[in-house]
């Protein structure tokens, strides 16, 4: 028999993080706008906030359902799962930021060896084979 | 022998380019010599490309006889770089002033008297000579007429013939209008040059060389092609 309540449950924990890491996007945007922070900042903005969501879930929570009347249970864990997904999306946000600053680098350097490559093998196609030495010293 | 087949074989004094200045020459294979065309910026330039062994030859030659460091298109005091072939450094104002084709003759094109700023004796007795601070390297030969009436071109270097070359196809038949030698010319310091072209119709011809000079950045500085002759040695052109 499946349990259908935890069911619900781990679907509004995913559905909850889910939403987490879309607010993460305006987070983030507001944090870029706000603070001169670099992407890598930003990125640790994101997670402290989320981090303090999450830690912060039940006063939050029961603050939220102080006020709409929903369960504060629920609500609490919405708002916890909230924070664990703006946080895990800092930490994706992080790691992009690393691995493009990286990337950058690669695409310069992988660019100029395919640049020559690419030349070397129009050269050579153009001659059907490689060129060898020949020159007149007068 | 002049044509050699591998580096070491020239004979001639040459200093190894640093990694720094190796990069320096990519970079101006990459900037200086693109084409400024719309499309297919990249022909004359990958034509060049097919003599890059060559032109490192004719930069270590230069290297090693200037003792300075090769510094790209836009040499520092005191280093050489590179630039296309300009008229000035084979004595021409312009190498639209190469003398007119006539039918069924040969013409001459460099020697100590035909190029503007030269006024030798002329003829193949009387060649032009590279000076001090030009090495050239020749991979072709171009005509700017849009008709060119050159069939063909010969060199005479050190008072040595050279296969004459047919141009006629390449300038009728290609929109580049440049023929590309097998063997590529390095003249250096000293080299005595005296070309002449064969017309197969009556017409004016603009015949230019194509090809790099490595050259000492204080002559790079030149801008007339007046100043770049005269009959000492540290001219660029000598008559």
């Amino acid at each position: 028999m499946v349990d259908m309540q935890m069911v619900k449950r781990k679907l509004a924990k995913g559905l909850t993080t889910g939403v987490g890491v879309f607010a993460s996007s305006f987070v983030g945007n507001t944090i870029e706008d706000a603070a001169p922070f670099g992407g890598a900042g930003v990125a640790a903005s994101q997670m402290a906030l989320g981090a303090g969501v999450a830690v912060g879930s039940e006063k939050l929570g029961g603050a939220v359902s102080g006020r709409t009347g929903a369960q504060q249970g629920l609500v609490e864990l919405g708002v916890e799962h909230i924070g664990y997904g703006i946080h895990g999306a800092g930490f994706a946000e992080l790691a992009d930021t690393i691995q493009t600053g990286a990337a950058a680098d690669r695409v310069v350097t992988v660019n100029a060896r395919s640049d020559d490559a690419q030349m070397n093998q129009e050269n050579n196609a153009s001659s059907g084979q490689a060129q060898s030495f020949s020159l007149d010293t007068a | 022998m002049p044509k050699v087949d591998a580096p070491g074989q020239s004979g001639l004094n040459q200093a190894n380019l640093s990694s720094d200045e190796q990069k320096k020459l990519t970079r101006y294979y990459n900037r200086g010599l693109q084409d400024v065309r719309s499309l297919d910026t990249r022909v004359v330039l990958n034509a060049i490309r097919k003599y890059q062994d060559e032109v490192m030859t004719t930069a270590r030659v230069a290297k090693a006889n200037y003792e300075a460091e090769f510094d790209g298109q836009q040499p520092q005091s005191g280093a050489f770089g590179v630039s296309r072939i300009r008229s000035g450094y084979f004595g021409y104002d312009s190498w639209d002033n190469c003398p007119d084709a006539t039918e069924g003759s040969t013409t001459i094109w460099l020697d100590n008297a035909v190029p503007d700023n030269l006024s030798g004796s002329g003829g193949n007795t009387n060649p032009l000579t590279v000076g001090e601070p030009a090495t050239h390297l020749i991979v072709g030969i171009g005509s700017n007429e849009q008709s060119p009436k050159a069939e063909s071109v010969k060199f005479r270097l050190n008072d040595q013939p050279r296969t004459a070359i047919q141009t006629g196809y390449e300038f009728r038949n290609t929109d580049t209008r440049i023929k590309l030698l097998e063997t590529p010319i390095l003249l250096r310091e000293d080299d005595d040059v005296f070309a002449e072209f064969y017309g197969d119709a009556d017409g004016a011809e603009s015949l230019y060389p194509v090809g790099l000079t490595f050259i000492q950045a204080k002559d790079q500085r030149e801008l007339d092609p007046a100043n770049m002759a005269g009959t000492d040695s540290d001219n660029i052109v000598v008559e």
